[in-house]
């Protein structure tokens, strides 16, 4: 089991998920584990870090039986905890080092497991179901292995993972950015929306429209809209498709290749039939059909304008295109996915898979039908889209290092990462501090709380003489990060103010 | 002899103009033949202030027509013929040509560049008993039963009988009977027997003799668009119809006139010839070449002799000669009068000087009252967003309730419409929009529609959202941010309040100098949220900024209640 470059990661990244209902007898152990990285590691080794997981876990429900362990700061790591679904535990080990890059904000992390479990659930459904499916675990275990492996290949940098660290700060997981539209752009969006809906002819047809990298319009709900957008902009958007290019979104670090999963998964069978050996001989690792979404390099723009994948089609396991199917998880209803691209314009239309009685007629025709009624409209849009277009820095605010999210409705606005760059490494883990603290407000409020906001205001002077500011309101949050700036509190205060005035409507003016 | 060539002449108050000599067009049967101008194949019409020579080549079966200008004669292209007969009316500007021996009218709505019949070919219905002092034919979509049962059986009239003489624009005399008919457009049974909705619309928004009903139709002919479910573009294109006609009514002001005529009361008094100009008509330099017909002479027993002179503004002439007939038939009929046959002389242009003249022989001239001429000048058949409003959206709203996305589509292209026409949409279309958004659940695309604005933010809009947002929490945020941004103060700390922000409301109160809410529903506020500190805060901040406030019932109360408060946490 030789893996050199998965040796190389292993020392600072641990990735683990198990179930707490399964190997509860001795000498079962290893019938919990669902998925371990560093797969090559001995087993002992896998063992010992979910039995401390565990058994933290089963220590702290005696107090909180809601809300068992969330964190273990130790020494030299932190083990992030996150529970995906009843039971069943992911847990992240990272290595802490002041004096590298190796500085975390827990809820950053615990961001990315999250992000993972609702891609997984959107694509193939809950890690639950798949056991119950096949209790012996070597389907989900196939599964999880090539879905978190392809998750993973996007934060290889070079061959290490570099996982969202304090330089992420002004960065939010989980959400959505906005393309903002004026009025006018925005009822010929609104108008492409209702014409698209009415075209595919299903009542219940979601739509999302995408500017480039950015969301123009959505009818799903924030989460579906969140997992929907964040994949988009993954593997669907423009730039996904012409890889190389290099992205300014967060989501994409611009030196992934697409063959990136290469190394990732070295010897595949040979680690997954581990498990299956330990269980039982007959189930062979190459039986199953594994859906592989998050593969790079397998959705293209086809001549009619509509994105193809192959992804799906090892599911079916025929050779005619399949249209790809997702999970909503609001609805929990399965839906069938196409996605139309005309330059920079990204239309995804989501169809019920249980109004669609015969989808090898049914989703080309609408799909003719959009081509013939809609595709004028579309090109009107795009370019309407394109002259306001504001480019790459269009929400930069001199002198500003913003963040701004809205908790509702799952979208975020920040500085662009080439601005961000520029502050100094004191000022990001100044921020990265405050964010924690906030985070722990935060969740404080939540389960005191009773669904009140809490309104909160902080401003730092940081070693370097940066102000570090965090302003929460009414589900609204807002950090910034003001280098150079003059020294006295009046003078932050007054920045967050005019900022909140300019551009978020003065929802931030407290007085 | 062939005759070709055509002079018009202009008469107007600085004498006779003589306008450019045309030829017209004609096709040759064969080589050597040479078909000859009759002078019943050249009419002279006037639609919409524009004056053209229609010929009607008998070889070809066209009717070519030709637009007279001050300098210039300009062919305007061609209708098709379908009868060997023809005969031309004009009524309200839309242009009937009769296809005499086919017994059908095919109505061109000559406005644009285009040459489409407005509907299929009509027949005519002769409605109305001539007994009944009313005499009307009509172009209609329903015809055969009426005609047969009423009228045959009373009188022999007949249809496109050989004793019709057509007088332009719109009679009909029949010397057989003793009978004038005024042609009379029946705009229910044109709309109905096209379903070209936007191009009905368009012909709908054009009339200007039965704006008010041309008005009605429209509103109708959208409102069961939407009800029977048609497609969104179709229905948008309706809607666009509707409002661009409005935006230019707008612009050239004839809506408000119209308001202004709405608002005067009907007189009946009889007054002198006012002749309004019709401002939707835009004044070219040859709206004012007008035709002059003699209609020379019709006489019958009472022996009107009425001479008019039909002006560039034909909509006044309408009205009064509807009066004038008015009075014809009513002796007509008894005594079989004999009408003179009208000779349609053609083609003398004279200036209208404004005035349009009907010489009565008794000394009552038959004019209209002003009021009833400015009404008929100035109606314009435009529908306001408000109308729109009350006359489609809110009236099939409730019918809509299961397809509420349906609706809510169609407004969208209806404000997008609004948006490039920069028209101002009154806030109940929005405050309509988010209910049907909030009904059918869809709290996500209303939260585009706020952020984006295409719901424009209003108070009405705001209190809507409050009101849709009992059952989603963001969406009554959104409705207190729109207030917020409004600068509704007031509103704003007392629903913060009643949020049970109050230490918000507060500082919003008094960083924005709202001191209109009462400090008591802070104070319970405070107080429901059983922390003794908070309330205490509470206090403090009204005993500090509200001068007296310490003597205040409010005060001793709360001083009171924090005690026990303390010593109930004590205990």
């Amino acid at each position: 089991m030789g893996m050199p470059s998965a040796n190389a990661t292993s020392e600072t990244l641990k990735l683990c998920i198990f179930d707490l209902r399964r190997g509860q007898n001795e000498g079962q152990e290893l019938d919990k584990i669902l998925f371990f990285y560093p797969a090559d590691l001995p087993f002992s080794t896998q063992l010992s870090v979910i039995g401390l997981s565990e058994g933290l876990i089963t220590f702290t429900r005696i107090f909180s039986p809601e809300a068992a362990c969330e964190v273990i700061e130790a020494e030299g790591h932190s083990h992030v905890f996150y529970e995906a679904e009843p039971d069943i535990w992911m847990v992240m080990v990272v290595e802490k080092n002041k004096d590298s890059e190796a500085i975390w904000r827990i809820d950053g992390l615990r961001s990315l497991l999250k992000e993972l479990h609702s891609f997984f659930l959107m694509f193939t459904g809950s890690i639950r179901a798949l056991l119950d499916k096949e209790p012996s675990g070597g389907l989900i275990r196939t599964h999880l292995y090539y879905f978190i492996m392809d998750y993973l290949s996007d934060f290889l940098s070079g061959k290490k993972l570099q996982l969202p660290n304090f330089r992420d700060s002004l960065k939010e997981r989980g959400t959505v950015h906005m393309l903002t539209i004026g009025r006018e752009a925005a009822l010929e969006v609104q108008s492409l929306v209702k014409v698209l809906e009415l075209c595919v002819g299903s009542s219940q047809c979601s739509s999302l429209i995408m500017y480039q990298d950015l969301l123009v319009s959505s009818t799903l709900s924030p989460e579906d809209t969140v997992n929907i957008f964040n994949y988009a902009v993954l593997r669907l958007s423009p730039r996904a498709l012409s890889s190389g290019a290099s992205s300014w979104s967060y989501l994409r670090k611009g030196n992934t290749a697409p063959g990136a999963s290469g190394p990732m998964l070295p010897n595949s069978s040979s680690v997954l039939e581990v498990y299956y050996g330990s269980q039982e001989n007959s189930v062979g690792g190459h039986s199953y059909n594994v859906l592989r979404p998050l593969k790079h390099g397998h959705w293209s723009r086809g001549n009619d304008g509509f994105l193809v994948t192959d992804s799906w089609e090892a599911e079916a396991g025929s050779l005619v295109h399949t249209c790809p199917t997702i999970w909503l998880h609001k609805t929990d209803e399965r839906m069938y996915l196409c996605a139309y691209q005309h330059r920079s314009l990204t239309i995804i239309f989501l169809i019920p898979v249980a109004s669609v009685l015969n989808a090898d007629q049914e989703i080309p025709f609408v799909k003719q039908q959009i081509i013939e009624n809609v595709a004028l409209k579309i090109i009107k849009v795009e370019e309407k889209l394109s002259r306001g277009w504001g480019g790459e820095n269009a929400y930069h605010v001199s002198g500003y290092r913003y963040l701004l999210v809205d908790d509702d409705r799952c979208i975020s606005r920040a500085s662009p990462p080439g601005k961000v760059t520029t502050l100094t490494k004191e000022s990001l883990v100044a921020l990265s501090r405050l964010r924690e603290e906030v985070d722990l407000e935060k969740s404080r409020a939540k389960w005191d709380g009773l669904g009140h906001e809490k309104d909160l205001e902080v401003c730092i002077r940081a070693k370097n003489n940066a102000w570090v500011i965090a302003r929460l309101t009414r589900g609204k949050e807002l950090y910034m990060v003001l280098e150079k700036a003059n020294e006295t509190l009046l003078y932050a205060s007054d920045a967050v103010e005019k900022f909140s005035d300019r551009y978020c409507n003065g929802a931030f003016s407290f007085d | 002899m062939q005759c070709r060539s055509l002079t018009g002449f202009q008469i107007s108050s600085a004498g006779i103009i003589r306008l450019p000599r045309f030829e017209v067009a004609m096709a040759r049967s064969e080589a050597n033949s040479k078909p000859v101008l009759a002078a019943e194949d050249v009419h002279i019409v006037t639609v919409y202030g524009r004056i053209y020579c229609l010929q009607f080549d008998r070889v070809a079966m066209l009717l070519h027509s030709y637009r007279f200008y001050r300098d210039a004669v300009i062919q305007q292209g061609s209708l098709p013929i379908y009868s060997e007969r023809i005969a031309v009316s004009i009524v309200d500007s839309v242009l009937l040509v009769h296809q005499v021996e086919a017994k059908v009218v095919i109505i061109y709505d000559i406005f644009a560049e285009s040459r489409a019949p407005i509907s299929a070919p009509l027949p005519l219905l002769l409605r109305g008993s001539p007994r009944a002092a009313y005499l009307s034919s009509q172009s209609t979509g329903r015809i055969g039963e009426s005609l047969e049962t009423t009228v045959l059986s009373e009188t022999e009239a007949v249809i496109y009988g050989d004793g019709w003489t057509f007088l332009v624009p719109d009679l009909i005399c029949d010397v057989a009977n003793g009978l004038l008919w005024k042609i009379h457009l029946d705009l229910e049974a044109i709309s109905a027997s096209s379903s070209e909705v936007p191009y009905v619309l368009e012909f709908l928004q054009r009339r200007k003799l039965e704006a008010n009903k041309a008005k009605q139709l429209c509103l109708t002919i959208v409102r069961t668009s939407i009800l029977e479910r048609r497609p969104v573009p179709l229905v948008s294109r309706a809607i666009d119809v509707l409002v661009t006609s409005y935006s230019q009514s707008i612009k050239t002001g004839s809506y408000y006139k119209r308001m202004k005529v709405e608002n005067t009361s009907v007189s009946n008094t009889n007054n002198s010839n006012t002749t309004v100009r019709d401002a939707t008509n835009p004044a070219d330099a040859f709206g004012k070449y007008s035709m002059h017909e003699t209609m020379s002479s019709v006489e019958n027993e009472t022996t009107n002799k009425a001479r008019y002179s039909n002006t560039a503004d034909n909509l006044s002439i309408e009205t009064q000669k509807m009066e004038a007939l008015n009075l014809d038939p009513s002796s007509g009929k008894t005594d079989g009068a004999s009408f003179m046959k009208a000779e349609a002389s053609v083609a003398e242009l004279h200036s209208s000087s404004a005035h349009s003249q009907i010489v009565g022989q008794g000394d009552v001239p038959l004019n209209t009252n002003v009021s009833e001429v400015q009404e008929s000048q100035s109606t314009s058949a435009a529908v306001s967003p408000e109308d729109l409003y009350s006359s489609v959206f809110a009236l099939v709203e409730e019918e809509m309730a299961g397809d509420a996305s349906y609706l809510v589509a169609i407004i969208v292209e209806f404000l997008r419409r609004a948006y490039l026409e920069k028209l101002k949409v009154l806030p109940n279309i929005h405050v309509l929009t988010v209910q049907l958004l909030a009904r059918c659940e869809r709290y996500v695309e209303l939260g585009f529609f706020i952020m984006n604005k295409i719901l424009e933010p209003s108070k009405e809009v705001a209190l809507q959202l409050l009101e849709s947002g009992r059952q989603n929490f963001q969406t009554r945020k959104l409705g207190l941010d729109m207030l917020r941004q409004l600068s509704l103060h007031h509103d704003y700390v007392l629903l913060l309040v009643q949020e049970g922000y109050y230490l918000e409301a507060l500082r919003y109160a008094r960083k924005n100098k709202v001191n209109s809410v009462r400090p008591s529903l802070f104070l319970e506020a405070a107080y429901a949220s059983n922390d003794t500190q908070h309330v205490a805060a509470v206090l403090r901040f009204f005993s500090d900024f509200i001068p007296g406030f310490k003597s205040t019932s409010d005060y001793n109360n709360y001083i009171h209640i924090l005690g026990e408060m303390h010593s109930s946490a004590v205990a």
